[in-house]
């Protein structure tokens, strides 16, 4: 039987849109399905950077470029590339405070500036922009787009997968890939949920402020807080816009009002003198649920990609990399006629080869980032990032973070020891217990969609 | 059935896949809206970062 299309794909953020694009620009029939009507408006909030970009590093076995000439943001090796129309900003430090002022850096920014593009960290990003830039693109290729439209069910149907959705629309396609986000619909469907582990669900506030007194314009902040005993992260990270920034509230616990936060983070700390005179407004916000990552991102003709498979930590890298890659293993299949899961065999392998079984990324640390404010209290963080005055390597890489930190500790550790010897017991809490340990609490008050 | 104040709600989405019965989509300025599917679980209520939902 012949289906509707060679390819439907669920969710238009980035991962579903380069995803579609790749499809359409390699001649596959492909339709986007997207719960918002509005595609180019970015109502889940993110830090809106691509990362990490520092010179020599990589992600998933693989660097990106930004070409201002050209405006083409690509991916060097497997040569996956897109259009971005909009502005841009060189980040060149990541600053990491506790809310009393104290600060560990990961860069000096003027040091880094002097080297140019050469000396950024990541690059700020629209995502107004990037959205409407790969819309766009995937419109040109071909892509039929259905927004406003709600996944509620999929499932195998003769050579192909069936879609259905909240207006009473099926779509039957011989490949689905899920592009749909944290929550996926599609991974609870197929049973990916199941077994797989949960550690929190995570709400989230996104901000964007004009006319913050930050120390440095081209300079990324996390916050590091504890507040009603658990950990919550506030980025403050430049937008591509003169004195604009985009500053995000992260809260692995569901439970701890946000809103409530923002007001003691904003009047009652020492950062509060960053937000004096500025204007800042909600624009969007998120509830996530952190799960551990998927093996193998495959079942019964449906590829899942982006965030659907694992925790957010790649800042647009993974979830635009990921779409391009799925997308191209279909077209694969498709042109060679062979529309099973060896046909899509080369994504399976590259999930496998660059992210899943590479040793580089231990999968829990990710969520280690995020916990510093359940095994230290505020004081605690204060005096550890105070007592760490080296400059450590500029970068942002979720995955270096962690260990950047720790090298930075061990020359002090001793006096730390002597002077708070409750620090390093904290921290060694996250290495002796997992994340899920850890959080045990805050995933006891979630809401998994298993 | 929950009640949603639409004046707060930013359309993030986040309350839609977690819905263990699909009762919940965007309306046409991207706001969240509820069906009769609704079975009063709350879970929305809890996962809502700006308080938007109530009973």
């Amino acid at each position: 039987m012949a289906h509707q299309y060679d390819l439907v794909v669920v969710g238009a953020g980035y991962a579903g849109l380069m995803a579609a694009k790749t499809a359409g620009e390699n001649g596959l029939k492909t339709a986007l399905i997207e719960m918002k009507h509005n595609i180019t408006k970015p109502l889940r909030a993110d830090c809106q950077t691509l990362l990490p970009m520092a010179e020599g590093e990589d992600y998933l076995e693989e660097t990106v470029n930004y070409d201002p000439k050209t405006g083409v943001i690509k991916f060097v090796k497997n040569d996956l590339s897109f259009k971005y129309d909009g502005p841009y900003r060189n980040i060149y430090a990541f600053h990491f405070y506790s809310v009393d002022g104290e600060f560990v850096k990961f860069g000096e920014p003027s040091e880094q500036r002097k080297r140019g593009d050469k000396g950024r960290i990541s690059i700020a990003l629209d995502k107004s922009k990037v959205l409407s830039s790969l819309l766009g693109q995937a419109k040109t290729a071909g892509v039929e787009v259905f927004p406003g439209t709600v996944v509620t069910g999929v499932s195998k149907i003769d050579g192909g997968v069936k879609v259905t959705s909240n207006l009473g629309k099926d779509f039957t396609a011989t490949f689905a890939i899920a592009a749909d986000g944290a929550n996926s619909r599609i991974a609870q469907i197929l049973g990916f949920n199941k077994d797989r582990g949960y550690y929190s669900s995570m709400t989230v506030l996104g901000y964007y402020s004009k006319d913050l007194k930050v120390p440095d314009p081209d300079t990324a902040y996390y916050i590091g807080a504890q507040y009603e005993n658990t950990s919550l992260i506030v980025a403050v990270v430049p937008r591509p816009y003169e004195k604009e920034h985009v500053v995000v509230f992260i809260s692995v616990d569901c439970r701890v009002d946000l809103l409530k936060f923002y007001k003691y983070l904003t009047e009652e700390t020492k950062i509060s003198s960053w937000f004096k005179g500025a204007k800042s407004e909600l624009v969007n916000s998120s509830c996530n649920n952190m799960w551990s990552t998927i093996e193998k991102p495959y079942k019964d003709n449906v590829l899942l990609v982006g965030d659907v498979i694992w925790c957010q930590e790649s800042e647009n890298f993974g979830a635009l990399y990921s779409g391009g890659m799925a997308a191209r293993a279909v077209a694969n299949a498709i042109k060679s006629n062979n529309p099973t899961e060896e046909g899509i065999k080369g994504y399976l392998q590259w999930w496998d080869s660059a992210f899943y079984n590479n040793p580089k990324y231990q999968h829990d640390q990710l969520m280690a980032n995020y916990l510093l404010g359940i095994v230290l209290n505020n004081e605690e963080i204060s005096y550890l990032f105070s007592k760490i005055n080296v400059t450590l390597k500029a970068s942002m890489h979720p995955y270096l973070l962690l260990t950047d930190l720790g090298k930075a500790i061990g020359p002090i550790a001793p006096e730390i020891q002597k002077e708070k010897p409750q620090i390093l017991a904290g921290l060694g809490r996250t290495q002796q217990e997992s994340p899920a340990e850890i959080l045990k609490d805050e995933a006891a008050a979630g809401f998994p969609n298993r | 059935m929950v009640t949603i104040d639409t004046k707060l709600c930013t359309g993030c989405g986040g309350c839609i896949n977690i819905c263990p019965v699909c009762a919940l989509s965007l309306s046409k300025d991207d706001s969240a809206t509820v069906n009769d599917k609704c079975n009063d679980c709350e879970i929305c209520i809890r996962a809502c970062p700006v308080h938007c939902i109530t009973k």
